[in-house]
């Protein structure tokens, strides 16, 4: 038996939750693409198209089911541009990692801008968790949703960014000393 | 959790530690007996008091990063495959009347620009990354919104504000700190001066540039904010047969305090360019105590502006900026009037314009026309000069080239 289609969302529903979450999923989008605004803006009108014609049945979770379509999305580019290899979002052995090194970050920043610098210092897959939890304050259920770990590995990754954010800071302490 | 089974002991690199911090035990009898450990061990302590130091700056941090600027409307209608709702007509004009958006219409547009940034090497940096930050996406995004709007010759607001603002004006209130004590000082209800000459606005504001593109950010209290505003705010131009001078008025929140209101007023001379059209003109605006608690001008600084015994050439414009008090009722409530007497050039008598201000005529920052909206960006830039009120000058400078120019000085 197939199930039902999911019921369509009113339109001005669909228009305030476009209000509520296009700035946050732009901002998310342009921290998974490096920066890249454009693209980031092209993957934020595919997910309201997805999230008008195809909503998700369940619309309690309609947040966190957002983040995912937009994730997915900016993968999925990623991938065509031969910038990740794997399903999990790992990236090519090839690719550089464009985030600046912790003494560049250090050096560019002043004391109260030093850990926002230091955040883009960590490995792509913690800078990711750190900003669905920090900055969009997302609970460890919702970003293994989002990214399809289990809330135990979010909450490992999560201490161990914090862990090298801590050591980094530190470094910075004994540079100034 | 097995309450037979025994708790793993903590320890200080204990990721079970990093989730007590940020409330992410959800067993209450887990989270007990966590807490128990920790209170029974001072290294556990110190480990937890520090990952909560930590955590609690990174929201910090991270929560001020500016949302980029969004178009919701422009992106709900694009999704939905017909015209957003939000992108009816919102222009604010209290009086007067608002004809087609300036960036696009007016035909000197583009020699104002070649002006304004041709005054020397560090102005012609700020063309340089105008050139560098536009998006053709973003340009798209607004040819979106004026296509969708179904009217391409009518004003619409073809950048908002990043959406948050439109729901929680708390978020600008945190872009935009207080400010400095820096414009007059508020005055109760009773009637204001209204400046009728703009004289030397643009070269203030080339000038203001210069200093921003060598590194120096002009102090807000030698700061003239109605030299910038009035350098980039023109006014709209008036229907044929209109009388030669008319006015603007547009009422928006104070991006600074959301509880109180900002009022733009522009008088601009119609007729044939350079030709006075109106002599011996006088302009003033009566606060009205119904709806006015207090106001005060911004950005003057103390200087006088000519309020009266002014001639007025076509082509001219004038505008101010309040900061009002609201009253009690600040939906409905009358807040004044503006009124410009004159004597026409032509010599067929005396005329009035007026325009009539009321509470229930504010539109929210998002909402409201685009040259309300950079004035706003303006006046907190410029009496609390920082990254973050750059930033939002940036959003709020939107399509328009010579905004944008400025904008990119500032951060």
């Amino acid at each position: 038996m197939t199930a039902p289609a999911p019921a369509p969302l009113d339109a001005d529903d669909f228009r305030r939750l476009v209000e509520t979450h296009a700035a946050e999923l732009t901002r998310y989008a342009c921290g998974i693409l490096s920066g890249d605004g454009d693209s980031a803006r092209d993957i934020i009108q595919d997910t309201f198209v997805k999230l008008w014609q195809s909503p998700p049945a369940d619309r309690s979770h309609l947040r966190a089911w957002l983040f995912c379509v937009c994730r997915s999305r900016c993968l999925d580019m990623l991938r065509r541009r031969g910038r990740i290899v794997g399903d999990d979002g790992s990236r090519a052995e090839h690719e550089p990692d464009e985030a600046p090194s912790p003494a560049r970050a250090l050096a560019d920043s002043d004391a109260a801008g030093a850990l926002f610098a230091l955040v883009d210092t960590l490995a792509p897959r913690q800078r990711e968790i750190v900003r669905l939890k920090f900055q969009n304050d997302l609970s460890y259920a919702e970003i293994a949703e989002i990214t399809g770990l289990t809330a135990t590995n979010v909450g490992f990754i999560l201490h161990t960014a914090i862990k090298t954010l801590r050591a980094r800071l530190d470094e910075r302490s004994d540079l100034r000393e | 959790m097995n309450a037979n089974a025994p708790l793993p002991p903590l320890t200080p690199d204990d990721p079970r530690l990093t989730a007590l911090a940020l409330g992410e035990i959800s067993d209450p009898a887990e989270r007990a007996a966590l807490e128990k450990q920790v209170a029974d061990d001072p290294a556990l302590r110190a480990a937890l008091d520090s990952a909560r130091r930590l955590t609690d700056g990174l929201r910090e941090s991270l929560a001020a990063e500016p949302l980029p600027f969004v178009n919701p409307a422009a992106i709900a209608a694009k999704a939905m495959g017909g015209a957003p709702a939000a992108t009816r007509r919102r222009t604010s004009a209290l009086g007067g009347s608002i004809s087609a958006p300036r960036a696009t219409t007016d035909g000197d547009a583009r020699s104002r620009l070649v002006t304004f940034c041709g005054l020397g090497a560090a102005a012609a940096a700020c063309l340089a990354v105008f050139v560098a930050t536009r998006s053709p996406h973003e340009a798209r995004e607004a040819t979106d919104a004026l296509v969708a709007a179904g009217a391409p010759a009518a004003p619409a607001p073809l950048v908002v504000l990043p959406s948050a603002s439109r729901n929680d004006l708390g978020y600008l209130a945190k872009l935009l700190p207080g400010l400095p004590g820096a414009g007059a000082a508020f005055r109760p209800a009773g009637r204001a001066p209204l400046s009728l000459s703009a004289s030397g606005a643009r070269a203030y504001a080339a000038a203001f540039s210069r200093e921003l593109v060598a590194g120096r950010r002009p102090a807000p209290s030698r700061t003239r904010v109605d030299g910038l505003v009035n350098a980039f705010i023109a006014g709209h131009r008036s229907p044929a047969g209109a009388r030669p001078v008319q006015i603007e008025a547009a009422l928006t929140d104070a991006p600074w305090n959301p509880a109180n209101r900002l009022l733009r007023v522009t008088v601009r001379a119609h007729g044939a360019t350079g030709e006075i059209v109106a002599r011996n003109a006088s302009a003033s605006v009566d606060f009205d105590a119904a709806g006015v608690k207090s106001w005060r001008l911004l950005g003057h600084n103390g200087a006088t502006a000519p309020t009266s015994g002014v001639a007025l050439r076509a082509g001219e414009s004038v505008t101010t900026l309040y900061e009002i008090e609201p009253g009690a009722d600040s939906t409905d409530a009358p807040l004044g009037r503006v009124t410009v007497r004159y004597a026409r050039a032509d010599k067929s008598g005396a005329d009035l314009a007026e325009v009539k201000l009321n509470a229930s005529q504010r539109a929210s920052l998002a909402d409201t026309d685009a040259d309300t909206r950079f004035a706003a960006g303006l006046a907190a830039y410029a009496l609390n000069p920082g990254e973050n009120t750059a930033a939002a000058l940036a959003v709020a400078a939107g399509s328009d080239p010579e905004r944008r120019a400025f904008a990119a000085c500032a951060r």
